[in-house]
């Protein structure tokens, strides 16, 4: 919650401005304290300086916290400086030092009302406000350490009240607001009473109390008064029992807001207990015909010496009303405005309408019965405003009142065409990032550099250092070794499982384990995991030196099939033939010498690994494309794979391995030397670029 | 009512299937055997109609475009042309894919259209080397130094530069290279044993919507 600096009330988080008086509720905004004047945060509950409460003394009860006050709906709201301003029975009349705690204090002569009524009514429950209230007044009784009082409670203590004796207990907003309003029976000097004290003082009492009980009779429900329509438009004061409450000092129609509609006076709200709403229309024991003679002179109620002057001599009907509410309540004798000549003012027909109350026009239907409030602090009021389906419409019902009305003419009807129609493309360009002018011959550079990579090496070969020098590689011994244990007549797969975007990369040392394989008379049995595995397989002229699985579908799932069963796998070779493990001498693969797989992806090698490897004690080697060769050299380190040749430079050190005394022929050099050459460019590239980057950083824009 | 049983039976028959095909690891038994075998050719024979959905549905997308006449449709309709050809020389020779109309289209056209786009990444990877591998802290130096060791220890051109270069970089792919590779071997085949058991246990139902 914020509160407003203003005028105090409660605004959602968030809130721009406040919702009751429309002040600015920026970060800007300061909370002045009211007792050492400093300024605090807007947001701030408490004094910075002297930790007095910033935020308003009587606190929203927990319905009130429920509902909180939401901007824009127009709902009543109650200022908490109305809340410290309009005399709260409990909050700011001074405690009645003898008062038992927990037990209601009520006036004598509420007392005899009560044990006249001979009911055992049970004490109204403190309000919420007041509890909280309670709670920051030191208890009765207890003295706080001198030491723990803030600043201004000892300035207040050192400073002798006037009435110290009976309020040394009371809280320090309580004991300031005391201070300010007289005691009753205190006569202060003239100079010390406020200027609207000195006002009301100078008029007769009677006419400044009845604005006040005019305007709160007309907060009564209908119900709650008798039907007789003259008596409907002002209830007897001395039906609310709320107002019978108000000490004389309260009196006074200056100290009280005016109240607007829907608005419910704050002595309304709390301290009207349940007992007491079902015993305020029997104080006044008033029949129908009295209500109905009006200006007729009620009889004398004896109410006690703790009711107010002011509320007796309403109550016996001697009070003079101002001569504003003449027509209101007629006064016997005196001739009514419209007697004198004088016009009614109108009531707009909206707000006679809410009027509660009113007369009924001639022909207009009786309202059905009514609901009574079964919550909050209309609670058993019949009748209520229904405020929220009227005011607060809620976005739907918004958003077809402004349908319904909203005038469709033919230029708006046109406009809508004009932008439906229009194209929903971006008519915004994107903005092109200017490329720096040191880096717009860079592609040609690239370029060039590996232009030279590829042409050098066909153009002059052997320029390159180091030709075909190999260089060594375990991992390809490795492989090496594997093929070479093999026995004649060993029976091999060899799974092309890589794509022909690498197969010019793969192609040379592939061909060259054939070849070896093919030396030492291994039978080949050749497959695929990828559907254009087995067309570069043809691609190696085994047609007639091996078996062409062709294409095994399902990835892991088909070599775990595979794993288990050869015919399950492969019902039919790559040419057409029915695949028969009696001719091929091989159930399963289980029964291989040894498995190659030549991959172009680090999935397939672990399908392997995982599917096949982790099943049967076949050696698994495999040839890969030098991209992949970090992530699958962890199997060839944890002895999962036996051998792993990478690319152009794997196979040479494989042929190494194989034949130390081999050479290379002019394509293979060629091949060879065009890789270091663009390894090389790369590295260029990279240098570089660097020199550029620090260059810029340590001379700016001069590099 | 329908719908919920039928959801129930799919989530029941995912978890029986899943838990017959995992007990054939841990437990000899030839019923189980059979049971997973025969489950896995279903699984290889429903992988190859899902390739001829992808077909199929390639067709159709292109056919819409064609229909169209969007952006590009006249590349749709050579891309058409060229899957019709192929098919029907397959269809036309009984050797099928291996009949040599079908390899000489592979081979002469596929292939080599193939591994140039590939080489086309070499220009990329030297434009992103300028730009990208940039010394701007001392892991990034690092980074740099191993990059430069590797790239030059896969060729002869770094043994004529430094003699042990090779012995560099196997020894950067054998430890620091292997040992980040394999953590995240790891972290995958974690992954895939619990997305296993969650689908086991029923917990997850990618299959079931």
């Amino acid at each position: 919650m914020i509160y407003c600096p203003n005028c105090g009330t409660a605004n959602r988080d968030g809130s721009s401005f406040c919702n009751q008086c429309g002040q600015r509720l920026g970060g800007g905004s300061k909370a002045t304290c009211p007792f050492c004047g400093a300024e605090n945060p807007i947001e701030n509950i408490f004094c910075d300086a002297c930790g007095a409460k910033l935020a308003p003394l009587v606190t929203p009860g927990v319905e009130e916290k429920e509902k909180p006050t939401l901007k824009g709906l127009s709902l009543p709201t109650k200022p908490a400086g109305d809340e410290e301003g309009v005399p709260d029975s409990e909050a700011a009349v001074p405690q009645e030092p003898s008062a038992p705690e927990g037990e209601e204090e009520i006036p004598d002569w509420l007392a005899r009302l009560r044990a006249s009524l001979g009911e055992a009514s049970e004490p109204a429950e403190e309000p919420p406000a007041t509890e909280e209230f309670a709670a920051e007044v030191p208890g009765e009784g207890t003295e706080l350490p001198e030491e723990e009082l803030p600043d201004w409670l000892r300035e207040l203590r050192a400073q002798p009240a006037p009435e110290e004796a009976g309020e040394e207990q009371v809280a320090p907003a309580v004991e300031e607001f005391a201070a300010a309003v007289p005691d009753e029976g205190a006569e202060l000097p003239e100079e010390e009473l406020p200027d609207w004290l000195r006002e009301l003082r100078a008029q007769p009492a009677p006419e400044e109390e009845a604005p006040a009980v005019e305007e709160f009779a007309a907060e009564v429900p209908e119900q709650e008064s008798p039907a007789e329509p003259e008596a409907e438009e002002v209830a007897p004061p001395v039906a609310t029992p709320a107002l019978a409450e108000q000490p004389e000092a309260e009196a006074p129609t200056a100290g009280i807001p005016a109240l607007s509609e829907g608005e419910q006076p704050a002595a309304e709200v709390e301290p009207l207990a349940a007992w007491l709403q079902e015993e305020g229309p029997v104080i006044l024991e008033l029949s129908e015909e009295e209500m109905a003679e009006g200006g007729k002179e009620a009889p004398p109620v004896a109410l006690g010496p703790d009711v107010p002057a002011w509320l007796e001599t309403l109550a016996s009907g001697a009070a003079v009303l101002p001569e504003e509410l003449g027509p209101v309540l007629p006064t016997p004798g005196k001739p009514t405005p419209e007697e004198v000549g004088l016009e009614r003012a109108a009531i707009p027909s909206w707000l006679e309408v809410l009027r509660p109350g009113r007369k009924r026009e001639e022909g207009e239907e009786a309202p059905a019965e009514e609901p009574v409030e079964t919550e909050g602090m209309l609670e058993g009021v019949r009748g209520a405003l229904r405020l929220v389906p009227n005011i607060d419409p809620g976005p739907d019902q918004f958003v077809r009142a402004v349908s319904a009305a909203a005038t469709v003419t033919p230029a708006h009807a046109e406009t809508l065409t004009q932008v439906l129609a229009r194209s929903t493309a971006s008519s915004v360009r994107p903005r092109t990032v200017p490329v720096p002018r040191r880096e717009r011959g860079l592609p040609w550079l690239a370029f060039l550099l590996l232009l030279a990579a590829v042409l050098i090496p066909l153009v002059a070969p052997g320029l390159v250092p180091g030709g075909a020098l190999v260089p060594s590689a375990r991992s390809a011994g490795d492989f090496a070794a594997q093929v070479q244990s093999l026995p004649p007549g060993a029976k091999v797969l060899i799974s092309f499982d890589y794509d022909p975007s690498v197969s010019t990369e793969l192609d040379w040392p592939v061909r060259e384990v054939i070849n070896d394989l093919k030396a030492k008379g291994a039978t080949l049995l050749v497959m695929s995991t990828t559907p254009t595995g087995p067309g570069l397989a043809a691609r190696m002229g085994l047609a007639d030196t091996a078996t062409l699985l062709g294409y095994l579908p399902g990835q892991e799932m088909g070599l775990q099939r595979l794993a288990t069963s050869f015919s399950g796998a492969f019902l039919v070779d790559y040419q057409g033939r029915s695949v028969d493990e009696a001719a091929l001498g091989v159930r399963s693969l289980g029964d291989m010498a040894l498995i190659i797989t030549a991959a172009s992806s680090q999935d397939t090698v672990r399908w392997w690994v995982e599917q096949v490897g982790s099943q049967l004690n076949t050696p698994i080697c495999a040839i890969v494309s030098g991209a992949i060769e970090p992530s699958v050299r962890p199997y060839y380190s944890s002895g999962q794979l036996t051998g792993l040749v990478s690319g152009w430079v794997g196979g040479l050190a494989y042929r190494q391995a194989i034949s130390p005394d081999a050479s290379l022929d002019a394509q293979g050099k060629a091949a060879v030397e065009a890789q270091s050459l663009g390894h090389l460019a790369i590295v260029v590239l990279i240098v570089l670029g660097n020199l550029a980057y620090w260059g810029k950083r340590l001379f700016g824009g001069r590099s | 009512m329908k719908v919920k049983f039928g959801r129930s039976l799919a989530i029941a028959i995912t978890i029986g299937t899943g838990l017959l095909v995992l007990a054939n690891f841990f437990v000899r038994n030839e019923f189980l055997r059979r049971v997973q075998q025969t489950l896995l050719d279903w699984a290889m024979i429903l992988a190859a109609v899902a390739l001829l959905l992808g077909a199929v549905n390639v067709v159709a997308t292109h056919l819409r475009k064609i229909r169209g006449r969007r952006p590009g449709w006249a590349y749709s309709l050579f891309l058409l042309a060229a899957l019709g050809t192929v098919v029907l020389l397959g269809f036309l020779d009984p050797r099928g894919v291996a009949s040599p109309a079908v390899s000489w289209v592979f081979l002469y056209v596929h292939v080599p259209l193939q591994a140039t786009i590939f080489a086309l990444t070499a220009f990329f990877i030297a434009s992103a080397a300028y730009r990208a591998f940039r010394v701007r802290s001392v892991d990034s130096f690092i980074m740099l130094v191993a990059g430069i060791i590797v790239l030059l220890g896969q060729v002869p051109l770094g043994q004529a530069i430094w003699d042990r270069i090779a012995a560099a970089k196997d020894w950067i792919l054998a430890y620091p290279s292997t040992g980040g590779a394999r953590g995240i071997i790891l972290g995958v085949a974690l992954g895939t044993i619990l997305t296993g058991l969650r689908v086991l246990l029923g917990i997850d139902r990618p299959h079931v919507k």
